[in-house]
This record gives C-alpha cells, structure tokens and sequence, in this order.
C-alpha cells in the first residue's frame, strides 16, 4: 500500500454535513439572554451532572411513589418507637444501675467467702514428698541367704 | 456583542469543519450539538475573543478542541474511563455513492475510533482540514514533533486496521 495513495484516499472521504435545523436553535441560543439559556450556558460537565442529578431523583421517586402511604406509616412507626425510647431513656438508667449494685455486692461476698476460708485452711503449701527410705545396699547373697533360713 | 450578522456569517464559514471535527472526537451528535452551541454562546457573550485572530477557523477549532477536552475529561471523573469516549458509531462520513465506498468509509470510521481521542484530532485537522503540524500544534498547545508522531502513528494504525479492506477495493 503506497502511503500516499492511502492518505489521498482518506483525504476524498466526504465528511458528514452539519443538520441544517441546527443553525436556527444554535444562533437563536446564542443571541438569547442569559437567563433565558437553561443549560446551554453551563458547561457540557455541568449539563451532564445535572442530568444525572435528574435521573437519581427520577428513580428515586419511582420507587417512593407507588406506595406514598406505606412509606408514611414507616415514617410514622419510627415516630412512635423514637418518643418511647426516650420517655423510657431514665427507667433504663435505673435498671442499668440497679444492675450495678448486685454485682458489686456479689463480689463483696466473695470476697469475705475467701478471706473466711484462707482463715481456715491457712496458706497453701506445696507439701514435701516423702523421701524414700535409705537401705544400705546389701549383697544379693546375704539376702538369699536369709530368705532360705526363714 | 458583535453584530447578529457577524455570527451567522462565522456560522455560514466554519460551523461545517467544525461540526465534523467535533462529531469526530466525541462520535456522539447530541455532544456536538451542545459544544457547538456552547462554542456560539462564547462567542456571543466575549465578541472581543475574535479581535486579532486572523484565522478564524483556526481558532474556532482551538476553542471546539478545548471544550471537547473538557467533556473528556468531565467524564472520565465520573466514569472512571475515557475508554468509552469515541467508541460509539456515530456516522462521521457522507453517504457513499458505491457499496464498496460507503463500506470503506464505514471502516474508516470505526477505524479512527479505535484511535486515541487525542491522535484522532492530529489525524482529523491533517487530512480533512490540511492544517501544517506547526498550525495543529499551535491549535491543540503541543509542540510540532508531537502533532507530527501523533499524526504518523495515527496514520500507520489506521493503515494497519485497513489494509485487507483498502487491497481488496483499490
């Protein structure tokens, strides 16, 4: 392939023609003021964040919209859970506290219980293992001997 | 605000190359109709952009460049990929008059979209729109030797995806 047939043959490729509609929108937009340009005055980011903000906002009110009055008595059970939670909030306090002093009291006893028993049995002591007998080490004759007298 | 006249005649001149430079870049006609639009309003809104430039269409495609590049960028933060951007089939050539023409052009499109968008733009005001490297340099705010590798290797990979096409029509 001769490089320059090739580029020649890419440079005859017809370009596509512009929409001829467009030249009214784009120049009427042009010309408009400012205030009356919705996006055109943002920047094509901008137009396509706010696009997307749109579509979130669509979806989430599809999914919100179908049942409003179930969503309403969520809403309305949480309430209702929110204001016993805190009318409840100082008997909680009480019960939590109420808790805390058996607790310290159990191990007050305990305590007393192994202080009452160290009296008692008085401090451990690793008891001594008894020595083994010392035998003088006599001949094995000898005691032949003697088990043939008896 | 220069004169309603003054943009309807740069329209008239340039709106044409740049519609397909941009319809090039993003492959997305709903894109290119917002950047050209947001390219007219600029326009509109700081008449004194165009005092000194002496070629207009050379900075009508600088100013298409860089808002294109803003898009790119705009949503590869928020897609995490460019990947995406150029990918789509959008019909960037006329209609052919032969089978065999129209199914070269269809090629050829899918073929610059497998380019960089970046190389794509190189190889797009280099052969459709005959800039010199220094002038798509100057355009896009990269040196020369880079317009030009960027246009070779463009050029090479498109010549690589066309060649059993480009042999079986010529």
């Amino acid at each position: 392939m001769n490089p320059d047939d090739f580029e020649q043959r890419l440079r005859r490729q017809g370009l596509r023609q512009i929409p001829p509609g467009w030249r009214q929108g784009i120049l009427t937009a042009a010309r408009a003021p400012k205030k009356l340009r919705h996006t055109s005055t943002q920047t094509p980011a901008a137009t396509a964040l706010n696009r997307d903000f749109l579509s979130i906002r669509a979806q989430l009110a599809a999914l919100l919209w179908p049942r409003p009055e179930a969503w309403a008595g969520l809403v309305a059970i949480w309430l209702v859970l929110l204001a016993v939670n805190l009318t409840t909030t100082g008997d909680k306090y009480a019960l939590i506290s109420m808790g805390a002093r058996p607790a310290a009291e159990v191990t007050r006893v305990r305590r007393e219980e192994q202080q009452l028993l160290a009296d008692l049995v008085g401090q451990w002591k690793v008891p001594v293992a008894e020595r083994p007998k010392a035998y003088p080490p006599r001949p094995r004759s000898e005691r032949l001997g003697g088990t043939l007298r008896a | 605000m220069p004169a309603p006249i003054e943009l309807e005649r740069l329209y008239d001149d340039h709106a044409q190359a740049v519609f397909a430079f941009l319809l090039n870049l993003t492959r997305n006609e709903a894109d290119t109709h917002d950047l050209l639009q947001e390219l007219f309003i600029r326009l509109a809104q700081r008449p004194s952009l165009l005092e000194g430039v002496r070629d207009q269409r050379a900075f009508l495609l600088r100013i298409a460049h860089n808002l294109a590049i803003d898009q790119i960028r705009g949503r590869g933060a928020r897609q995490k990929s460019h990947d995406k951007w150029g990918v789509e089939t959008e019909a960037v050539f006329a209609p052919a008059a032969g089978t065999d023409e129209g199914a070269f052009r269809e090629a050829l499109a899918a073929a610059l979209g497998e380019l960089a968008p970046e190389q794509r733009a190189v190889v797009h005001l280099k052969l459709w729109e005959g800039l010199t490297f220094e002038q798509i340099a100057d355009l896009m705010g990269i040196p020369p030797n880079t317009a030009a590798s960027r246009y070779r290797y463009g050029l090479d990979k498109l010549r690589h995806l066309l060649r059993p096409l480009y042999n079986e029509i010529k």
